[in-house]
């Protein structure tokens, strides 16, 4: 199966702006908006769109959790916030992961239905 | 269906999804969570808080120099600034940088703002907080310094121009301290008023003395008699330990009134208070309003207390004075205290620790003089009970008339929305803390001023920055004149030689009339007071009588909260409420107890846990028990009467000792207090047990008899021991029960560090105290006060050493190892030698550095 190129831009969209936004302190969640968004506009089926923002959705939180937990500290302090909120590391990181890529999807969805008519097309 | 249907049903479907998907979570536990582990501005970035960078530079706009701070080994940061503004700025910076969240948690503790950020929980707090009015009063300060202490202000102005410039930094890069994060809100501003604020806060904590609304209510349910025996005017063992050595006189003036025939008064009378108790209609009103008044302020226990004392160079080993200073606070991570130096170009040059909130520093040294502080427990609160005109409740009498209350609308925000208004209705004497029955105001020199006006300005920012930069003791005596809140025994030592001990403040002073028709002043009161004009406040102690001693011949001097003068000091000090005096017979005789003392004795004994009142009261108890047991209770006594008295951790005769005792406190007092319809547990203090052990054996405290009573307690007491820890008596210690807990701030307990076995008690000079009450053997309480900050300055006369310890850290954050590292040092009594150097190349081992530049 050969995937249309867009679709590619549409992950590394979805990656990069996720990011971005997140860096920018817009929150995980509207970042996770726009990042779907992005990949909904760019994608050429929804099937694609799917399986794009799900992938990008759990890519670009997990870059900027590595980077963060790379740091020692912020290992120790994961696990501090962790016994205060009574909940397993990982559990808390899973959570938060599933919620983007949930939110991500739908918005991915949403922005590739209404914008259907309007964008490039797998011939 | 078609495609373009499918499409709508999709779009449809997934839309609805994800509104009610966002909207759920931005307001469900989980949407907190996601907040949370954010990854670019959630709790992981916090972890990049408070930490001692290797070389952070920075361009600071408003500076007149650069500025570099430099971290030493053991985390201290060494300020040099060319000018004051610029240091004070850096303190800030400072204080931002490592300890942000508890400044703010402190103030809106001291402003009454917590349910803003807490909820209902805190509303009870931030009502009362409310009355008391800390925020107008440091308002009003600040005002006043703006007119009349403009360079001190403008010290303030940068104190929070750095804090302010933190804030910005750390919140532009979402490194807010983790509790911001948890209780998702921000910092505003920090002003001038907030450092006052907190000043104010701490004066207030250390001399909100309700004794005076307590033995009243005592009074009224006891009678004269009992109250005033349980109760004494002035404590029984402690004439001979008094701060200012000698019998009272002072500048030569002696109170020209037998003082024994004034401590043997019953000042509960009319002619002291102006009210009768002994009309049971206004008894009864009484006892109610001060219920309605207790349950406002919530009664806190109160086991604070502090040990300062000096030496002069012919009682020292070296030939050079000495000072220590261990104030006891309540132990938190982070700690109280903020340890920094600060030089600022020729003008300043002092070390030692600072309150987060406030620049300069309250205990330390500059290279001259060193002072520490310990509290004077004299009392500076009276309550009046007000005349209310029946046409109008917001009218009260005085002096003749009737006048209209001051009332203020107080707004308390309340997360999750809502609000709470109140009114907060102020007299003449100061605000009525009781919404129910006869209002009772309080008039705190907190709020009533150095002008006793009522308009709450106190000069203390002026003094403590006057002792900073104080090169003799000429200046430090000068300096301390505007120390107004709170009142404090500030022990001195310098280098040239000196020791001395002063205790500035504002003592209030009410004119009595006596019995036999004299006239006298006196300080404080041990009883409401009638509010109606004749027992207001005529003024204060004149700075030069209060009390004070300068290089005494003995030798030493030492302030640890006893009885501050000998009963002939010219002004008759009724309302105060000193240390018993177990501290003071201790460090008296640890002062006397050789010829000469080195630095390594005074850390000694700051660590010395032995208990002046187990001395005094066991061999008694012993005695009276003696040949009437057997078996494990044998063994028991075999213990303590082959102790020390020493209260350590690893000993088991503590243990027996505080339960024996306790068990025995209560079956003196506790049925007696509750047939008298008191249910509170208002025990006399144990100077007062062991006087009536020693003097009134055979009166109705010691039912059946004083034999039977001990032995029961005794019995009890072993038998409660041995349930807890089994019957072999060699494996119980203190420490099992008498633990320390330093609680976060904000009482979570992964914040928190400890419980830790620890050495020390209630009465003795390493100060650690627990209840005393033997259920606490089921549900553990934990010491949660204590030598908040260890300090022994050696007063050489090229240069001081210092050595100090706090049990915490310099970061308040709580995954960087200078979070808890001093915790160990001092819970094994080692110190600190602090570095004292005059240039940033002198400090051979640094960690870190932050320059500052003028942008």
């Amino acid at each position: 199966m050969k995937i249309y190129k867009n679709n590619w831009y549409a992950l590394l969209a979805g990656i990069l702006g996720g990011i971005a936004l997140d860096y920018l302190g817009l929150g995980i969640l509207l970042a996770a908006v726009v990042s779907g968004v992005l990949v909904g506009l760019f994608t050429t089926k929804l099937r694609y769109t799917l399986a794009l923002s799900t992938l990008s959705g759990i890519l670009w939180p997990a870059i900027l959790m590595a980077f963060q937990l790379a740091n020692s500290m912020s290992m120790e302090m994961l696990s501090l916030v962790s016994e205060i909120a009574g909940f397993p590391p990982m559990a808390m990181l899973g959570i938060t992961i599933i919620i983007i890529v949930v939110v991500s999807m739908l918005s991915a969805i949403t922005t590739h239905v209404l914008a259907g008519l309007t964008l490039p097309k797998e011939p | 269906m078609s495609r373009s249907r499918r499409s709508v049903v999709i779009l449809a479907a997934s839309l609805v999804l994800l509104i009610v998907l966002l909207g759920g979570l931005l307001s469900s536990p989980i949407g907190l969570l996601i907040y949370l582990m954010d990854p670019a501005s959630g709790v992981l970035e916090s972890s990049n808080y408070g930490l001692i960078p290797a070389k952070h530079v920075e361009r600071i706009p408003g500076l007149s120099g650069t500025v570099k701070i430099v971290f030493d080994k053991d985390g201290l940061p060494h300020i040099f600034a060319s000018t004051e503004e610029d240091a004070f700025y850096a303190v800030g910076y400072l204080h931002a940088w490592f300890r942000l969240w508890q400044m703010d948690i402190q103030r809106r503790l001291a402003s009454g703002t917590l349910s803003e950020i807490l909820g209902e929980d805190t509303l009870k707090n931030d009502i009362f907080m409310r009355i008391v009015g800390l925020r107008r009063s440091a308002e009003a300060t600040v005002e006043w310094m703006k007119v009349n202490e403009p360079d001190v202000y403008k010290l303030l102005e940068a104190y929070s121009r750095g804090v302010n410039d933190v804030i910005g930094k750390l919140e532009a890069t979402h490194r807010l301290p983790l509790m911001f994060k948890l209780l998702e809100y921000t910092p505003e501003p920090w002003t001038p008023v907030d450092s006052i604020l907190w000043a104010k806060y701490m004066a207030w904590s250390l001399t909100n003395f309700w004794e005076p609304l307590a033995y009243s209510y005592l009074r009224i349910k006891l009678g004269s008699n009992d109250t005033n025996l349980l109760w004494p005017v002035h404590p029984y063992y402690a004439d001979n330990v008094t701060v200012m050595p000698g019998d009272g006189e002072i500048n030569g003036k002696r109170i020209d009134v037998d003082p024994y025939y004034l401590r043997s008064l019953d000042w509960f009378g009319e002619w002291a208070t102006g009210i009768n108790y002994d009309d049971p209609k206004v008894a009864d009103a009484l006892a109610a309003a001060i219920e309605e008044a207790l349950k406002v302020i919530d009664d806190p226990p109160r086991s604070i207390g502090s040990n300062d004392w000096a030496v002069a160079p012919s009682r020292s080993v070296e030939g050079v004075a000495m000072m220590s200073d261990d104030p006891h606070l309540s132990l938190n991570m982070p700690s109280v205290w903020f340890a920094v130096h600060i030089k600022a170009g020729e003008s300043l040059d002092v070390i030692g620790v600072t309150l987060p909130g406030v620049p300069f520093v309250i205990i330390g040294a500059n290279r001259h003089i060193s002072w520490g502080l310990t509290n004077t427990q004299i009392g500076v609160m009276d309550f009046y009970v007000e005349k209310i005109n029946p046409n109008n409740p917001l009218q009260y009498w005085h002096k003749g008339a009737w006048r209209d209350m001051e009332q203020i609308k107080e707004v308390i925000r309340i997360k999750g929305g809502g609000e709470k208004v109140i009114y907060v209705n102020v007299t003449v004497h100061g605000p009525i803390i009781n919404s129910e029955g006869i209002p009772i105001s309080f008039r705190w020199t907190g709020n009533a001023g150095f002008k006793n006006d009522g308009g709450g300005v106190t000069r203390e920012a002026l003094a403590i920055y006057q002792v900073n930069k104080a090169r003799n003791l000429n200046e430090f005596i000068e300096a301390l004149r505007y120390w107004d809140v709170p009142s404090q025994n500030f022990m001195y030592a310098d280098i040239y030689g000196n020791i001395a001990v002063i205790e500035p403040g504002l003592f209030p002073l009410h004119r009595v009339e006596l019995p036999t028709g004299e006239e006298i002043l006196v300080v404080g009161s041990r009883s409401l007071l009638n509010g109606t004009g004749d027992y207001d406040w005529v003024g204060y102690i004149p700075y030069e009588d209060v009390p004070h001693a300068i290089n005494p011949e003995r030798g030493f001097l030492a302030a640890p909260n006893q009885m501050s003068v000998g009963p002939y000091y010219p002004y008759f000090i009724l309302g105060a409420w000193w240390d018993p005096g177990s501290r003071g017979q201790r460090i008296f005789a640890d002062l006397t107890s050789k010829p000469t003392f080195t630095a390594q004795d005074m850390m000694s004994f700051q660590a010395d846990t032995f208990d002046w009142y187990a001395s005094m009261a066991l061999p008694i108890m012993i005695d009276a028990v003696e040949s009437e047991v057997s078996g494990v209770y044998r063994e028991a006594l075999d213990i303590v009467k082959t102790w020390d008295y020493r209260m350590d951790k690893d000993e088991a005769a503590p243990l027996i000792w505080w339960a024996w005792f306790s068990i025995l406190n209560d079956k003196m007092y506790r049925d007696y207090l509750l047939e008298h319809g008191i249910k509170r547990a208002y025990y006399p203090s144990h100077d007062t047990t062991i006087w009536l052990m020693r003097n009134m054996n055979n009166s109705k405290w010691f039912k059946p008899s004083f034999k039977k009573i001990v032995y029961d307690s005794l019995i009890e007491a072993i038998d409660k021991l041995a349930k807890k820890f089994g019957e072999d008596i060699t494996k119980w210690k203190w420490g099992d029960v008498h633990k320390l807990y330093i609680r976060h701030l904000s009482m979570l307990d992964p914040l928190s560090r400890g419980p830790y076995p620890e050495d020390g008690g209630d009465d003795v000079l390493m100060s650690a105290p627990i209840p005393w009450d033997i259920n606490i053997l089921d549900n553990p309480r934990y010491v949660g006060t204590g030598p908040s900050w260890r300090i022994v300055a050696v007063m050489y006369r090229d240069g001081p050493k210092i050595y100090g310890v706090y049990p915490g850290g310099q970061s308040g954050n709580p995954v960087y190892e200078y979070y808890d590292n001093y915790i160990d040092l001092w819970l094994n009594y080692k110190y600190i030698e602090l570095a004292f150097p005059t240039t940033p190349e002198e400090l051979g081992n640094t960690i870190g550095m932050i320059v500052l530049e003028a942008g």
